[in-house]
């Protein structure tokens, strides 16, 4: 029999068992326009890449097919420094590594072949921005709290270059593998910290990951990014894990910085960018 | 003095045909606790003729009538029983202040209840749709909680984006394009719980209008409609109260009065208390979340003299959520009303009302976290307002006033870890205001009128400049430029400030009646929100340097009819409305803590089309509507370039674009203890934006999207049921009074799309499935017990 109370909360939980509700449906999609795909980079510490593919079907199960027959080239301050080679699977790559504060840029080239689209694309020119190294890393244990989970973390001590106007992106390996899910994707810029310290002091340390098992390696690379790249990562997380609830932003369109020679307003999708990347590695001890 | 001549003598003011006139004026209040009664139709005649009036929102009319004998007067509205006085002779001017009764059972002299019905085919007003809170009541609510904006959106034209939705649409307008005033206070967040409740407690509210169109020349400041909300006086005869225990919050009203018959006050207060289970889900972190709000509702009115009359009334709420020492969320409307009524002549009223609004919230970690972070934002209003109703003669009723409106914006500030703090933003919105309420001939009536509003945004503010001021970037920045305290940034005057506002009534037959209206209303504030529905956290922002204000025209016709005794009308009403200088946002728009906000915005236009079908029944026992909206919403947005434009710079349908939108709303009184009541609602999907393709970007895929709400969700429908049991209806009546209110909302348990989405498995990042979301999974039954002493 229930008591009152029971009863009483029964009755509540009934009431109000409102929470929303995400149901699977089974859902086609038609084929969009097919679009370029170019991502690459190019670092002051590692050399010019490239990757080039096609747009496919949003719920397609295969992967974007590849472009294996374009001509990349790069540009530094507007001049051709670079011819990248393809190497597999539409990945081209080069020897160049850029130098601070220099402009760069690709130009994609693609001959007529059957229905894909053709012709040449470029990226907009981005300078290579400044990036300080790190000033340490470590493990700590951290016991258990409202909200924190007991375990080894891993932090580091990084210190911003003085001066406005600086972006960043951050990654993480653990043990070797990167951590790349759009949940994964960090970026920041130095409103609030231009010129100041992760050092826990100034401001609180970098936490890397954890917690996690002793033994354990993580990899911590900050690397400045061009302004519209930061904006770019932000849009793409924003559009790949905020969707559909109340509050969340409407879809928009991921833009990044290829357009088609002479058409600024024909886009291929992706971006190719300068940055200056920096690393260190920690393996958890007790 | 030819000209002046002329133009008085245009207006009608001297009527030819009269000789020696004088006037009959006074108030209707309601019996039972002294309240007055706004809009009752009072109707006088004698064998030379008939002559009628509203009352107005503080319950006072006035008719210019000429002197002679015989003259009856009667009082009619809807939910009170009409009322019939012999006037007798006039002579001089006369005063008679009137008292109504609920209605009992048996309707009255079929004559006058005849006139109580058509005062809607009668009166130039069109595209109003007015609430009392009685009606509301009958409504069945979601959990029990009688909601004013829940029940407005089932009446046609007024929409929301979907279940849970924060704000309201009415005829194509966002949902900042409503101007929500309380008390004549303007409110900046409607909704407690994210949208799930509205702020006003029905137990407080007298009286509800909505203008959704043809809107008095009184009222400004947004483009789409005026929700005004009158908050009750106080029992001026005895001391009362009001109340209900429900499952998701209680709620206690009093009143009475302070002086007899002078001073008397109401106060309310709402408290939700769902946090208080949250121990008995054994989930540690839930220990420490809360989860309410409350509000609290004040008000004193003292009557100075038989021609004086003072009103002071608040609004205080809060909502408030947070979990243990992670984070806490809080926002709140506070507003304060003084205003004075005075009775200068019985030709001519008189108020004055003097306003404070702010809006505020707070996001971050509690204040003593470490590190703690605390971001506070709010929007403080000054409002002084006064205003003057002439009544001129029989033909002319003219409202004529000054409105200030003074705002201080503060976008954000930062403490505790580190300090940041927004610049302020000061504007000033001063208007006049001129309308004509004229009966031109027996069956055209008028109603026109011109406002004039100007805008001013003030420093001390620091601006930036642009190279391309069409198109502002930060990385076109050409610098900054200092402007001082009170010196002017930009400035909105000249022609483009006129609203000019027309209704017309042409009277085919006692009841039909053939309406039209023209209005013409300017916005110099902007929502800033990109989210499909508004959050608590959005802000607002002044036209200025680089944001224009937004104006909308809008043109309506309508056909009002009733049939026979029974209380049966309908309305139907076409309208298109034109919007200019819309805001939209460049894609990734990065609008928290923005300073120069105006680099994240595209300005655009819309549109908006649509027919409304009202066939409703307001007397019997079977009392609810049936409504009907078709209509289409839609936005452009051509800023020159590809970043400037969406769409391509083509039309696309707005978030809230329906076609059709279906409500019926029924009540049925069976006998004294029991009261049923249903609504069903059906509406078309709304637009959604699918991917068109996927793209990649180093080894993350993502969406591809090329045409903004290009698709739609499935239609939505749920049916509402409720009943009433009032206790102890056999036995005499009793001090204490108590009912039991049970009901289920969304009965059938249908889960309707609020959107659909699309989410990837992130260890095989190609495998995508689509998900449905819905905001009620689930039949939501409630139970409340209410009373009253």
């Amino acid at each position: 029999m229930r008591t009152p109370r029971s009863l009483f909360l029964w009755t509540a939980a009934a009431s109000l068992a409102w929470v929303s509700c995400q149901d699977p449906i089974d859902l086609t999609l038609p084929d969009g326009e097919t679009r370029l795909i170019v991502n690459g980079s190019v670092g002051d510490s590692t050399p010019v890449y490239a990757d080039l593919s096609w747009s496919v079907n949003y719920l397609s199960e295969d992967p974007n097919p590849a472009v294996e027959d374009a001509t990349v080239v790069l540009f530094e301050n507007g001049l051709p420094v670079d011819t990248l080679v393809h190497i597999a699977g539409g990945h081209y790559a080069g020897q160049f590594r850029a130098t601070y504060a220099q402009s760069y840029h690709i130009q994609v080239q693609i001959a007529e072949n059957g229905t894909l689209p053709f012709g040449t694309w470029r990226s907009a020119p981005e300078a290579l921005g400044r990036c300080n190294p790190f000033d340490s890393v470590y493990s700590a244990f951290v016991p258990r709290a409202p909200f924190v989970r007991e375990g080894y973390y891993v932090y580091a001590h990084w210190s911003e270059a003085p001066g406005p106007g600086d972006t960043y992106r951050a990654r993480v390996w653990r043990n070797d593998t990167l951590e790349n899910a759009p949940f994964n994707l960090q970026v920041f810029d130095d409103g609030f910290l231009d010129g100041r310290s992760n050092n826990g002091i100034d401001l609180p340390e970098i936490e890397v990951a954890g917690p996690d098992s002793v033994g354990v390696t993580f990899t911590l690379e900050i690397g400045s990014i061009p302004l519209g790249l930061y904006s770019y990562l932000q849009l793409l997380r924003e559009q790949t894990l905020q969707v559909g609830g109340l509050f969340d932003a409407p879809p928009a369109p991921i833009v990044g910085n290829i357009y088609r020679e002479g058409a600024p307003e024909d886009y291929a999708l992706g971006y190719f960018y300068p940055s200056a990347r920096r690393k260190v590695s920690w393996t958890i001890t007790p | 003095m030819r000209q002046i001549t002329f133009i008085l003598a245009l207006w009608g003011f001297f009527h030819p045909a009269w000789g020696q006139s004088t006037t009959l004026s006074g108030t209707v209040s309601e019996a039972s606790t002294g309240e007055s009664v706004p809009s009752a139709m009072v109707v006088v005649k004698s064998a030379a003729g008939t002559w009628s009036a509203a009352t107005n929102p503080y319950g006072f009319y006035s008719l210019t009538l000429p002197a002679g004998k015989g003259y009856t007067l009667a009082v009619t509205m809807i939910g009170y029983a009409p009322f019939t006085f012999n006037v007798g002779t006039l002579s001089a001017a006369r005063k008679v202040d009137i008292s109504l009764s609920e209605e009992a059972t048996q309707l009255g002299e079929v004559e006058v209840v005849s006139e109580r019905l058509n005062s809607n085919v009668t009166t130039t007003e069109m595209s109003v749709s007015s609430l009392t809170a009685k009606e509301i009541k009958k409504v069945p609510q979601l959990l029990g909680e009688t909601d004013i904006i829940r029940t407005l959106t089932l009446l046609p034209g007024v929409s929301t984006v979907g279940e849970g939705a924060s704000g309201f649409n009415v005829r194509g307008g966002n949902a900042d394009q409503n101007l929500i005033l309380l008390d004549e206070a303007p409110v900046y967040n409607s909704s407690h719980l994210f949208g799930f409740f509205s702020i006003f407690n029905a137990d407080a509210v007298k009286d509800v209008k909505l203008f959704k169109g043809g809107m008095p020349a009184n009222y400004g400041g947004r483009l789409s409609s005026v929700l005004d909300v009158r908050q009750k006086e106080g029992n001026a005869q005895k001391f009362a109260g009001t109340g209900g225990i429900g499952l998701l919050s209680s709620r206690l009203l009093l009143e009475g009065p302070i002086i007899q018959d002078k001073v008397n006050f109401m106060v309310a207060g709402r408290r939700s208390y769902f946090d208080l289970f949250f121990p008995y889900f054994n989930s540690p972190e839930l220990d420490n979340t809360t989860i309410y709000f409350y509000d609290l509702n004040i008000k004193v009115n003292a009557k100075l003299s038989e021609k004086d009359r003072v009103f002071v009334s608040s609004y205080f709420g809060r909502d408030q959520f947070g979990a243990s020492d992670l984070f806490d969320f809080g926002w709140g409307n506070w507003t304060s009303t003084l205003r004075w009524n005075r009775l200068i002549s019985p030709k001519l009223f008189f108020n004055a009302t003097t306003v404070y609004s702010d809006y505020t919230y707070q996001l971050g970690t509690p204040k003593d976290a470490d590190p703690a972070f605390i971001w506070d934002s709010r929007i403080q209003n000054y409002v002084s307002n006064v205003g003057w109703t002439w009544y001129a003669n029989a033909a002319h009723t003219v409202d004529f006033g000054v409105q200030n409106t003074a705002y201080v914006f503060h976008p954000g500030q930062i403490s505790g870890v580190f300090s940041l703090e927004l610049q302020k933003e000061y504007a000033t919105e001063p208007a006049l205001y001129f309308s004509d309420d004229w009966r031109i001939t027996d069956v055209l009536t008028a109603t026109y009128g011109l406002r004039y509003s100007t805008f001013f945004n003030v420093g001390a503010r620091d601006i930036q400049n642009y190279s391309n001021p069409n198109n502002p970037t930060d990385l076109e920045s050409t610098g900054l430029t200092a402007y001082g305290p009170g010196e002017i940034i930009a400035s909105f005057t000249g022609l483009a400030g006129l609203e000019p506002r027309l209704a017309l009534n042409y009277q085919v037959g006692p009841k039909a009646s053939l309406k039209a209206s023209y209005n013409r209303s300017r916005q110099y504030l902007h929502l800033i929100s990109n989210n499909t529905t508004a959050t608590p956290v959005n802000i607002w922002r002044p036209a200025g340097k680089f944001i224009a204000p937004a104006t909308v025209d809008q043109v309506a016709l309508g056909w009002a009819q009733n049939y026979g005794e029974s209380g049966v009308r309908l309305g139907i009403e076409v309208y298109y409305k034109e919007f200019q200088d819309l805001l939209d946002y460049k894609d990734g728009a990065d609008l928290i803590f923005t300073e120069f906000i105006e680099t994240q915005l595209l300005r655009g236009d819309g549109r908006a089309y649509g027919a409304e079908f009202l066939l409703e029944k307001k007397t019997g026992a079977l009392t609810g509507w049936l409504g009907y909206t078709l209509s289409r919403t839609e936005r452009i947005v051509d800023g020159g370039t590809r970043e400037t434009r969406i769409n391509n710079g083509e039309w696309y349908p707005a978030n809230y674009d329906k076609l059709h939108d279906l409500n019926l709303v029924a009540n049925w009184s069976i006998n004294k203890a029991w009261e049923v009541g249903g609504n069903f609602a059906y509406q078309s999907g709304r637009p959604i934006t699918y991917p068109d393709s996927r793209a990649e970007f180093e080894g993350m895929y993502f969406p591809v999207y090329t045409n903004r709400n290009g698709a739609r969700t499935p239609a939505s429908h749920r049916l509402d049921l409720s009943a009433t049991y009032t206790l102890g209806t056999k036995k005499p009546k009793k001090a204490w009074e108590s009912s039991l209110a049970f009901g289920a909302y969304n009965v059938y348990g249908r889960r309707n799309p609020y959107s659909i989405f699309f989410r990837a498995d992130f260890s095989q990042p190609t495998n995508v499935q689509a998900y449905r979301l819905s905001i009620f999974g689930s039949v939501i039954p409630y139970f409340t017990y209410n009373f009253t002493f």
